[in-house]
């Protein structure tokens, strides 16, 4: 997975906390100190994000900073197929290169 | 294609009676390897650890089995039985790829998916076909209590004596 999609998931989350808190952008901002543009643009993955800012969006949310981070990141786009063995893969690999 | 939502008994009968017909299948062990070639597959053999039995890959032209040569002769029958049904009974979009999937009763707690459940129903009536084992049965006067009896049949028909007797028990409860 790219970095993008790490932002996207966690700014996903943060959005989906804020708004079952029934907060706004605005309020949120003030509790991390950050501008609402920043949040905006956070909580829309175009922004990266610092531990010590992770730390405070969690306090503000009030959950634990790795409740608000995809749980398998590198994974989460494949949910189709389990990853095999190396071995196992190379061959799936050989067979469908030849079988084109 | 939609996910079938429950087993297509009265198809798979069918689908397999089918095949016993077109390979002139008379008589045991059913050659499932021709079979599948016939059938336009390619078949793909590797060793690898128990991780999986075994895969179907669709190809542009023909699907790909590719079969775990490290499991047991029998087993492999099986995994080459079962892919066929996938690619005859299923939709998938590039590959298929079948867990070391335990044997092979329905009521086997891998057997939750209605696709592994009309596969490995399959399989058992391809490679064990109804009339034949019942022939057997009968000819032989088979005592299906007795191990011995299990493991006759299962050589015969080269499958696992687990499978066969599943598929005996299954036979079984339907006669009466």
């Amino acid at each position: 997975m790219k970095d993008d999609d790490l932002y996207e998931m966690l700014g996903q989350e943060i959005r989906r906390r804020r708004e079952a808190l029934k907060m706004r952008q605005g309020d949120l901002a003030d509790l991390v100190e950050l501008s609402r543009a920043s949040v905006t643009n956070i909580e829309l993955g175009k922004q990266s994000v610092l531990v010590d800012q992770l730390y405070k969006f969690a306090d503000a949310l009030k959950v634990k900073p790795a409740d608000l981070l995809p749980s398998s990141p590198f994974k989460s786009k494949q949910p189709e197929r389990e990853a095999l063995s190396p071995k196992a893969e190379n061959w799936i690999e050989r067979v469908r290169k030849s079988a084109q | 294609m939609p996910k079938p939502l429950r087993v297509r008994y009265s198809r798979i009968a069918r689908l397999v009676d089918e095949l016993l017909e077109k390979y002139n299948v008379h008589e045991p062990p059913v050659n499932v390897h021709r079979i599948a070639i016939g059938e336009g597959h390619q078949i793909s053999y590797e060793y690898l650890d128990d991780e999986f039995s075994g895969f179907l890959l669709k190809g542009t032209k023909h699907f790909v089995i590719g079969v775990n040569r490290s499991n047991a002769e029998n087993r492999q029958r099986f995994t080459i039985a079962h892919e066929c049904a996938h690619a005859l009974l299923h939709d998938f979009d590039d590959i298929h790829v079948d867990k070391a999937f335990k044997l092979r009763s329905p009521l086997s707690s891998k057997a939750i998916d209605v696709e592994e459940i009309e596969a490995n129903t399959f399989a058992a009536w391809l490679l064990m076909p109804e009339r034949m084992l019942r022939n057997d049965l009968l000819r032989w006067g088979i005592d299906v209590q007795s191990d011995d009896s299990v493991a006759e049949l299962a050589h015969a028909y080269e499958v696992s004596q687990q499978s066969m007797a599943f598929r005996i028990a299954n036979l079984l409860s339907r006669l009466r």
